[in-house]
């Protein structure tokens, strides 16, 4: 006999894991430290490479004003602009990676306690099913 | 309007139904239409603007996630731009890889819009991007619409400035690639970003309102502003615009987006109800909004559906002929009786185990002799009568203390 009840948790949990998939049971992995550093770390190479292309795009477009100021004696100030700018714009993208970083872990821990409470209840439903057809298996032999 | 309902209702049965094969459906239908109209503004690969490889690009979209739309489309984008000038395809790369990298990443299920956006400029209803956005996100989506514009006045400014450009004998790449900043980033881009965002957030922010009709209002008022702000912006700017075109595209975009709101957001705000209440902490000020529903009588068709349901049911159970001892219970409420002798026997439990003991030994035998079935006690005589209400009252006290 099918329990509806438990039908209903085990559909709800396979749809769950389904959905979360890629998302909480991915991040649940890791501790929230290394997720948020790791997150951190792989915005640093996209921002790189983000500020690389950029600068290209806006070299290529003013190409006149920046072979002239290459031209000019002293460079230091286009160097020292440039690493500024680099460091400004990687520093806002990291505070964007980590404050999104942390909130994801966040909803991801709710989520999982929201799961692991489910598993829990599908668990003692087993086990709940499990004592009754043992105790009535254990009360057919007794009147056999 | 009831008539519109109900094929309403219809489609959204029917879209429950067999929504496994709708999506992918959808998804592919979606994927034609964007990858032809791209074609057909910026065909220039021979290779990739063919009718079978755009149904064949289709129906990977068809398997793919939504944002494979997004992908292919993207390529496409790029393809075309290299079959017009190497310089233009390398940058037409790292306009969209910069978009990626600096905001989609953050944002994945905004990417179709980069895709859509040139689609509903082909098709003469812009206006319908910035109000479906307002109207199923939320302010920070203004970034993407950004972006959208972005990808919308390359797509329109490889054909109308680049291409002349690239097509200029003794043009080298560099010139090329300067031309295109300056193609995309004119006078008409700027007013359309403009527009969009402020469309974009006027809908977001009349659409959060509680007031009735909030989405037809906040509809109406963005086609009305939008109107006015491309007037008003095309005079500024210097920036012309055919005003009959955009009057038609304004009101085609406007439908389409009222379309878009029958079915997705339908309140029946005839019967909007408020609540006032409170607990210990808090008043609550509480507006409901039914859904609205066709007019048929719905009740009667939950009933028919319950009846159907119950004859299913029975229909799943073997009958069978009662037998002669279990036609003695037919016309007795077997439960009813139960609980009443049940009752009466908490009642008199105080002292009275062996006489109830005895009672319902003999009445046994009375039910073997008179043939029937009694369930619960026999009734006290009338001294045994006032002797039990006194005993139960008292057991009554007793259970309170």
């Amino acid at each position: 006999m099918i329990d509806k009840k438990r039908l209903y948790l085990m559909i709800g949990l396979a749809r769950f894991e389904k959905k979360h998939v890629d998302g909480s049971f991915r991040i649940s992995r890791y501790y929230q430290n290394d997720y948020t550093a790791f997150a951190l770390i792989r915005n640093l190479l996209l921002s790189t490479i983000a500020y690389i292309l950029l600068f290209g795009v806006l070299v290529l477009a003013n190409m006149d004003t920046f072979l002239s100021r290459l031209n000019s004696a002293d460079i230091r100030p286009v160097i020292a602009v440039l690493i500024v700018s680099y460091v400004i714009f990687v520093g806002i993208y990291s505070v964007i990676a980590y404050i999104l970083a942390r909130i994801r872990y966040v909803r991801m821990q709710s989520d999982m306690e929201e799961y692991e409470r489910a598993l829990a209840r599908l668990g003692r439903m087993y086990r709940r099913g499990y004592h009754e057809e043992s105790g009535e298996s254990e009360r057919q032999e007794e009147q056999e | 309007m009831n008539a519109l309902l109900e094929v309403r209702e219809r489609l959204i049965r029917f879209y429950t139904d067999y929504d496994v094969y709708i999506r992918p459906l959808f998804r592919f239908a979606l994927a034609v239409i964007t990858f032809i109209t791209l074609n057909d503004r910026i065909g220039y690969m021979s290779q990739v603007n063919n009718l079978l490889v755009i149904i064949i690009l289709s129906v990977i979209c068809a398997i793919l996630p939504i944002n494979g739309i997004v992908f292919i489309g993207t390529l496409l984008i790029v393809v075309n731009s290299f079959g017009l000038n190497v310089g233009v395809g390398a940058f037409a790369a790292v306009l969209y890889l910069l978009m990626l990298l600096l905001y989609f990443r953050f944002v994945p299920k905004d990417a179709l819009a980069i895709i859509l956006t040139p689609v509903a400029g082909a098709l003469h209803m812009p206006m319908t991007v910035p109000v479906v956005m307002g109207l199923m996100r939320g302010p920070v989506s203004a970034i993407t619409l950004i972006f959208s514009v972005l990808s919308w006045s390359f797509v329109n400014a490889l054909p109308d400035t680049v291409e002349a450009v690239a097509n200029t004998k003794g043009a080298s790449m560099i010139d090329v690639l300067q031309a295109i900043p300056g193609a995309m980033l004119n006078a008409k881009t700027i007013l359309m970003l403009v527009t969009f965002v402020v469309v974009f957030l006027i809908v977001t922010c009349i659409r959060e309102l509680v007031s009735s009709h909030a989405w037809e209002i906040s509809i109406l008022v963005s086609a009305i502003i939008y109107l006015g702000l491309m007037i008003a912006g095309s005079s500024i700017l210097n920036v012309k615009i055919n005003l009959l075109m955009t009057v038609l595209e304004t009101v085609l975009s406007a439908a389409v987006a009222l379309v878009f709101e029958f079915f997705c957001y339908n309140a029946d705000y005839s019967h909007t109800e408020f609540l006032q209440f409170e607990d210990d902490n808090n008043y609550y000020y509480v507006k409901v909004t039914p859904k609205r529903r066709p007019r048929y009588d719905l009740e009667e068709e939950e009933s028919e559906t319950e009846e159907v349901e119950a004859d299913a049911d029975e229909k799943r159970f073997v009958t069978r002929e009662s037998s002669a001892f279990e036609k003695k219970f037919d016309g007795i409420n077997l439960q009813s009786r139960l609980e009443e002798s049940l009752k009466s026997l908490n009642t008199n439990q105080n002292g009275r185990e062996n006489r109830s003991a005895d009672t319902s030994r003999g009445n046994a035998g009375n039910a073997d002799k008179d043939d029937t079935i009694r369930l619960d006690p026999p009734a006290p005589k009338p001294e045994e009568d006032a002797k039990t209400k006194e005993e139960a009252l008292g057991q009554t006290r007793v259970i309170r203390k």
